[in-house]
């Protein structure tokens, strides 16, 4: 009895010498020798979610290693990078960026950390926002708004999930280049936003074009304008806030970063391997069915564009203030 | 005639084999999670997303759906048995559950949950196959302010739920709202109370204050007792089943409650844990014996257990139709239906007839195995009263530990959890109860969101609480509800006692 207990306590030590020397072993191969972790900043199955789970497992395949997804959202996405960030920077820790945790947030000064320790390595989709008319609203183009908001000053109320989204600043900003004054009534997310505006709460609601997108189809709720410069696809008919002749908004963004601690020569791989995985034919078809619009924008035009962002939302931030 | 041959043909996509067995471990691991303190059917089915990848588009829906309505069959198990909730929505059940169980009819107990959750889970179903369309423009009629006055209603049967001291339950109450005012400010973005922790911006989670309240500190108290009661249970178990007498209670308690859930269950944002409060409010008004709610009385584990189950079902209705997720698990449902390339909304219904009709007809399948599978249980969570605490409570805290973790992995979550379990210790030594400062604290965000919203929409004019015809039903509502104590209360009541 007793030498087989005492037998049993050796091959336990033995197990555990050999992982150990072995973890030492693969330490000093190359990056990445172990599981690198993606730090997803919102709830699952919300959109950043979503498209990171199809987007990683091409990723993994390039870098030669596995990536898990720990979600941690809160904070409006800056929770998750923080945590990230708090990491020893050797690149194992990566992490979604989004407009809130990135330019938006700098600009209001609500970002836990310094926006600099932030290195984006690749942006992958745009979210088209539009402004909406009710069901059964009067207003069907952009002009009948123009012309209506402004005979009945402050009589019209738009929907938006929180002033500072991408929608709230998208729409602040037309509203005041076309100088209308329709009231901002701020609900918690696009969902109760999309549902106060098909039960006829609000006149307006400037919501993700993918929200909207199956009542637009269903013929119940109707686009009068895109925000930004690109048409929607399914929509030919309805003008961009760019073409009206407004401001262009900053978009929303949706990517990869990790910290700028990092070593180059990782940074680089990793930077590959984004860059392989996006223009994966196959990635951009499952992201379409999913409902996204592939973008893709490598580690120089994602940083420059949050700059940008930074920059355009300093110029109206006092009129996102209240 | 069309309903049946869409059933039928609903049937015919779940009765292939895959289906049939993925509905099965939906149902099973719904229970699991519903049964694990904290551990809630989000993050069980978040967990399982990825994994449904490879799955047909009706498959994964089917399985994670069944996670879903299994969890609120699961949930009541340890309100019942160690008076902690397995999930929010059983907060309810504990007040006469735990009551059960200490006089020796845990089985009972457990047994009514299992059959009102069944019957509430099929009727919601047939509820969700003929009226959804319908039901989906009513709940789009709810708009702020009607949002404002159910909440004022809220506010009103919350008075009824305390069962000693009005003031303590009110005080608990106030606590609750002062909770929900806690993190990032809707209407203007700036952050409040928070003291800097980037975690409490989104404010206190429910979970790990019920967790706190009931689980924590339910463990301490007990640990004061280990000596001299190792046992939770010192008596007998009587019997496992209901006797005839329950029959009769049940039935008709568990019918108002899955009205009262799924109608709740339709409106976003309402959902399982205000149904089953508000079940067990109306239970208590109507009751013949209100004094002896909280002592142990089948109603009061009935209605509610049907309500949070009945709300399941509704909560399908605004997602199925309009493509509006009414709560998180909604939510990463609704992702799940995107992932497979399936927008649900107007069209769901024409466009993927197979996943609309399989859904339906798997939840009517799912929900009689549930019942077979959590009845022979009964016998199985009887038993483990048996074990002594000084075994099951170090079970307990790793099970609420892990589970509050789970749910969005802050450790700020576990830190507020263990507060509130201090503050649950001695709020029930001092006879200041919980369930208040929960109700209050679900309703207090919802009620200052859509009562800031309506003065947005009316210009600062409260009169649109009056003006629209929903909500100045709710209004009227709550003040005859508000006026009948005090007018009954006039009567000399002792008097009328003696007299008899």
């Amino acid at each position: 009895m007793r030498r087989r207990f005492m037998k049993a306590v050796w091959l336990i030590l033995a197990v555990i010498i050999v992982t150990l020397t072995n973890i030492d072993a693969k330490a000093a191969e190359e990056f990445p020798n172990r599981p690198i972790e993606f730090v997803v900043c919102y709830p699952p199955g919300g959109g950043a979610d979503l498209s990171a789970r199809i987007i990683l497992p091409e990723v993994e395949k390039h870098i030669g290693a596995p990536i898990y997804i720990t979600n941690k959202a809160g904070g409006e996405g800056t929770v998750g990078v923080s945590y990230a960030l708090n990491k020893k920077p050797d690149g194992y820790t990566l992490f979604g960026l989004h407009q809130s945790s990135t330019f938006v947030g700098r600009v209001f000064g609500q970002l836990p950390y310094d926006f600099n320790e932030i290195y984006p390595i690749s942006n992958w989709i745009d979210n088209l926002n539009i402004f909406a008319a009710k069901p059964n609203s009067p207003l069907k183009m952009f002009k009948d708004l123009l012309e209506y908001a402004r005979q009945n000053p402050g009589k019209l109320k738009y929907g938006v999930p929180s002033k500072r989204t991408s929608q709230g600043i998208g729409a602040e900003l037309l509203l005041s280049d076309a100088r209308l004054d329709i009231v901002a009534v701020p609900f918690k997310g696009s969902g109760p936003t999309m549902t106060a505006l098909l039960g006829g709460h609000v006149d307006l609601a400037s919501i993700p074009y993918a929200m909207a997108k199956p009542h637009i189809q269903a013929g119940s709720v109707r686009a009068l304008v895109v925000f930004g410069k690109k048409r929607v696809e399914e929509l030919p008919d309805v003008p961009t806030a760019v073409e009206l002749g407004y401001e262009e908004a900053p978009l929303a963004i949706a990517g990869a970063g990790v910290s700028a601690k990092v070593p180059q020569d990782r940074i680089e791989k990793l930077n590959r391997a984004f860059e392989k995985a996006m223009k994966d034919p196959k990635v951009l078809d499952q992201l379409r069915k999913a409902g996204f619009d592939p973008v893709y924008m490598d580690q120089g035009a994602f940083k420059k564009h949050i700059l940008e962002g930074v920059e355009k939302v300093n110029r109206i931030k006092d009129r996102l203030k209240d | 005639m069309d309903f049946l041959q869409n059933l039928l043909f609903g049937f015919q996509v779940v009765l292939h084999p895959t289906n049939l067995f993925l509905a099965f471990v939906g149902c099973v691991i719904g229970t699991l999670t519903g049964v694990l303190p904290g551990l809630g059917p989000s993050a069980a089915i978040a967990l399982l997303l990825p994994g449904t990848f490879h799955l047909t588009p009706v498959g994964a829906i089917i399985m994670l759906a069944g996670i879903y309505y299994g969890a609120m069959y699961g949930g009541s198990t340890t309100s019942v048995l160690v008076n902690i909730p397995g999930e929010t929505a059983s907060v309810v059940t504990c007040l006469d559950g735990y009551r059960m169980a200490c006089q020796g009819r845990a089985g009972p107990a457990l047994a009514v949950c299992a059959i009102g959750s069944f019957i509430a889970g099929t009727l919601s179903v047939v509820g969700l196959m003929l009226m959804a369309p319908t039901l989906a423009q009513v709940a789009l009629s709810f708009g702020p302010p009607e949002y404002t006055s159910l909440m004022i209603v809220g506010f009103v049967i919350l008075t009824f739920l305390a069962s000693s001291s009005m003031p303590k339950a009110l005080i608990m109450a106030a606590f609750g709202l002062f909770l929900s005012t806690i993190g990032l400010d809707a209407v203007s973005g700036e952050s409040r109370f928070t003291l800097d922790i980037i975690d409490l911006n989104d404010g206190i989670g429910l979970v790990p204050v019920v967790m706190g309240l009931f689980g924590i500190s339910e463990v301490l108290l007990n640990l004061e007792q280990i000596q001299g009661n190792p046992e939770i249970l010192k008596g007998k178990i009587l019997h496992l089943y209901p006797t005839r007498e329950d029959w009769a209670k049940l039935l008709p308690a568990s019918l108002r409650g899955t009205i009262v859930g799924f109608f709740l269950g339709i409106l976003p944002g309402g959902g399982a844990v205000l149904s089953s409060f508000v079940s067990y409010a109306i239970e208590k008004r109507t009751s013949k014996y209100p004094e002896k709610f909280g002592t142990g009385v089948i109603e009061g584990v009935a209605a509610p257990e049907s309500a949070n189950n009945a709300a399941t079902g509704g909560a399908f209705v605004p997602l199925l139709t309009l493509g509006i997720p009414a709560n998180i698990v909604m939510a990463i449902l609704l992702g799940a239906f995107m992932i497979h390339g399936i927008t649900p909304g107007p069209m769901i219904i024409q466009e993927h007839p197979d996943v609309f009709w399989g859904l339906i007809a798997s939840m009517y399948l799912g929900n009689v195995m549930l019942l077979i599978l959590n009845l022979p249980l009964v016998g199985i969570w009887v038993q483990l009263l048996r074990v002594p605490y000084k075994i099951l409570f170090p079970l307990i805290l790793l099970f609420c530990l892990t589970g509050v973790y789970s749910v969005s992995m802050s450790r700020v979550d576990i830190l507020v959890m263990i507060i509130f379990g201090v503050v649950g210790y001695v709020s029930r030594k001092t006879g200041y109860e919980a369930a208040p400062l929960i109700l209050a604290l679900v309703l207090g965000g919802m009620f200052e969101n859509s009562l800031r919203q309506s003065l947005m929409m009316s210009g600062g004019n409260p009169s649109i609480f009056f003006l629209r015809p929903i909500s100045f039903a709710f209004m009227l509502i709550a003040i005859v509800l508000l006026l009948v104590p005090v007018v009954l209360r006039r009567k000399p009541v002792p008097l009328l006692v003696e007299a008899r």
